[in-house]
């Protein structure tokens, strides 16, 4: 009798213990913690966004950013990440967005952290450390990218130029398109500007530096959209 | 069995005992205020933003459609040989920025670029915003640059909220680039300037007979070239105005990397005058030469005091952007330009 009697006590602690545990766990599981944890990927989100508005090519520690504005990918050192992925993105050089979205994604996001980052729709980059279906907390935010180039000057130069034959405004035109214009002129030997010497008039058989200028047109594209999102 | 039925004693307590705690905890649990609100929350802060994004967008598309819009008034001009009537060039240019006579159909005008924005706003955000253009009016000008001033409505109903405003949107365009039409007429002033020749273009581009090219191609070359600091202000010269002053009333864009000199200041774009200064050099213009290279003058000692303001423009003194005044009508080349 005393030996079943034990057996119930037994059983019955685990009973009872099996249901405070079960109490515990519904109580831990809305606690702030947990919470927390959402704000906590929530704030990923919005950081990285800030990141990428906020950060100015120029200043980005990034090869990648250093390579498109010397090989002119970039045009505007000035312009911050967003506009620069823009930029690249009208002018069809996808692959390098991505390059440049990957490498400061890697910088600045934790890795079990997985993002998806669409421009206009189009995926530029994905990270995925677990999918998207499975994960538990998933955020996304949108962006809109207003491109603006007002009217601006170009000045590129064309080195080493001898003054015979064709005026050098038409060297600038056959080297960078007719919208380019001969504005000066650099004497290679007296080493001074001669604004004239567009026109080739001085036959002395020296070289120049020719400077060719061109206004391009501001424009203003239509706004596009830049969908981040964020999972773990 | 009375062991037995302690046993369920037990279990009943430790269940009474789960019930208690669990009570307890969500009595003083208490709930974000937010937490219920948050999609709430996030919506309208979206429709907010939209409509921040929208007027942000209206500032560049007021810039740029005034930009074509100068560019299609000078078309006008030099297609007509016509100058905009004294004192309309602030309507033409409304009604040009609006794809309105005498720009009817002008595929740049302000509501084309704000319709763009909107369509995005609804179909890519569900931000229902539709808007007005009250009116576009000039708030101030240099001999270079115009400011302008839209006034726009907004109204966006939604499930959560509405809003109905309206804003002043200020902008500023440049005439970087663009033909000027003062400098395309070639004219005497006449008397009123001492019986100086007053060297101008005549508006047809397509007529080079007109054309004095050769006492402009140091100015006129790559377009650089500007109204200087005593010339009409911009508008002015739409509508004809040339004769204000007899100094020069031109001037280049200069090259840095060409006048090395130029480049000890962080401006780039700098002028042909400011760098006639630098060099002690100053063209008289108020000679029959003109605008020719050998009516340049050397200036003994110039005071080489230089501010430079904004980000493009280096000033010199030279020019002092007019935020609160404008050119008057019937003030056209006195008092520098502005109101008596």
């Amino acid at each position: 009798m005393n030996k079943r009697g034990g057996i119930f006590f037994i059983m019955d602690a685990f009973l009872a213990s099996a249901i405070i545990t079960i109490a515990l766990l519904s109580v831990l599981s809305t606690s702030p913690a947990q919470q927390n944890s959402v704000d906590d990927t929530k704030n990923i989100l919005i950081n990285y966004m800030d990141f990428f508005e906020n950060t100015k090519a120029y200043s980005a520690q990034s090869q990648v950013i250093d390579e498109l504005i010397t090989n002119g990918s970039i045009s505007d050192k000035k312009e911050n990440l967003f506009e620069a992925i823009t930029e690249l993105m009208i002018k069809g050089l996808q692959e390098n967005a991505t390059k440049l979205v990957e490498e400061q994604t890697n910088l600045i996001l934790p890795v079990p952290y997985s993002i998806e980052f669409r421009f206009n729709n189009t995926i530029i980059y994905n990270r995925s450390m677990e999918t998207i279906f499975t994960a538990k907390q998933r955020f996304s935010r949108k962006k809109i990218i207003n491109y603006y180039k007002p009217p601006r000057k170009i000045t590129k130069v064309l080195s080493n130029l001898p003054d015979f034959a064709s005026p050098f405004d038409d060297d600038c035109k056959s080297n960078f398109g007719t919208d380019y214009d001969c504005i000066n002129t650099k004497h290679l030997l007296s080493g001074t500007a001669v604004p004239s010497a567009c026109y080739k008039e001085y036959d002395d058989g020296q070289k120049y530096d020719v400077y060719c200028t061109a206004f391009k047109e501001g424009k203003l594209y239509p706004p596009m959209i830049i969908e981040v999102s964020i999972w773990v | 069995m009375i062991l037995f039925k302690k046993g369920i004693v037990f279990s009943l307590m430790a269940l009474a005992m789960a019930v208690l705690f669990t009570t307890l905890f969500f009595s003083y649990y208490q709930q974000p205020l937010d937490q219920g609100n948050e999609a709430v929350k996030t919506r309208v802060l979206m429709l907010n933003k939209g409509i921040i994004d929208f007027y942000q967008y209206s500032e560049k598309a007021l810039s740029i459609s005034a930009y074509k819009s100068l560019q299609l008034l000078y078309n006008k001009i030099n297609t007509t040989g016509n100058y905009i009537s004294q004192g309309y060039f602030e309507k033409n240019l409304s009604a040009c920025m609006m794809g309105e006579e005498p720009c009817l159909g002008n595929p740049d005008n302000i509501s084309s670029y704000l319709d763009n924005f909107t369509k995005v706003l609804n179909n890519d955000l569900r931000v229902p915003l539709q808007y007005v253009i009250n009116n576009i009016t000039i708030s101030g000008e240099s001999r270079w640059s115009l400011k302008l001033r839209a006034n726009i409505s907004v109204s966006l109903i939604d499930s959560f909220a509405s809003w109905n405003l309206y804003k002043i949107i200020n902008s500023t365009v440049n005439n970087t680039g663009l033909y000027d039409p003062l400098f395309t007429q070639y004219g005497f002033a006449g008397n009123d300037l001492g019986g100086v020749e007053y060297r101008r273009i005549k508006p047809n581009l397509n007529d080079q007979s007109n054309w004095d090219l050769s006492s402009f191609s140091e100015f006129y070359f790559a377009r650089e070239y500007r109204a200087s600091f005593k010339g009409p202000c911009l508008s002015d010269r739409y509508e004809g105005h040339s004769n204000t002053n007899p100094d020069c009333a031109i001037e280049t864009i200069l090259n840095p990397d060409v006048f090395v000199k130029l480049k000890e200041k962080l401006n780039v774009n700098l002028s042909q005058l400011d760098y006639s200064i630098i060099n002690n050099e100053h063209f008289v213009c108020n000679t029959t030469e003109g605008l020719q290279a050998n009516a340049r003058y050397t200036i003994p000692a110039v005071n080489i005091n230089i501010t430079l303001s904004g980000d493009d423009i280096a000033s010199f003194n030279l020019e002092q952007e007019r935020d609160n005044a404008r050119c008057c009508p019937g003030y056209k080349g006195t008092n520098n330009g502005l109101c008596p």
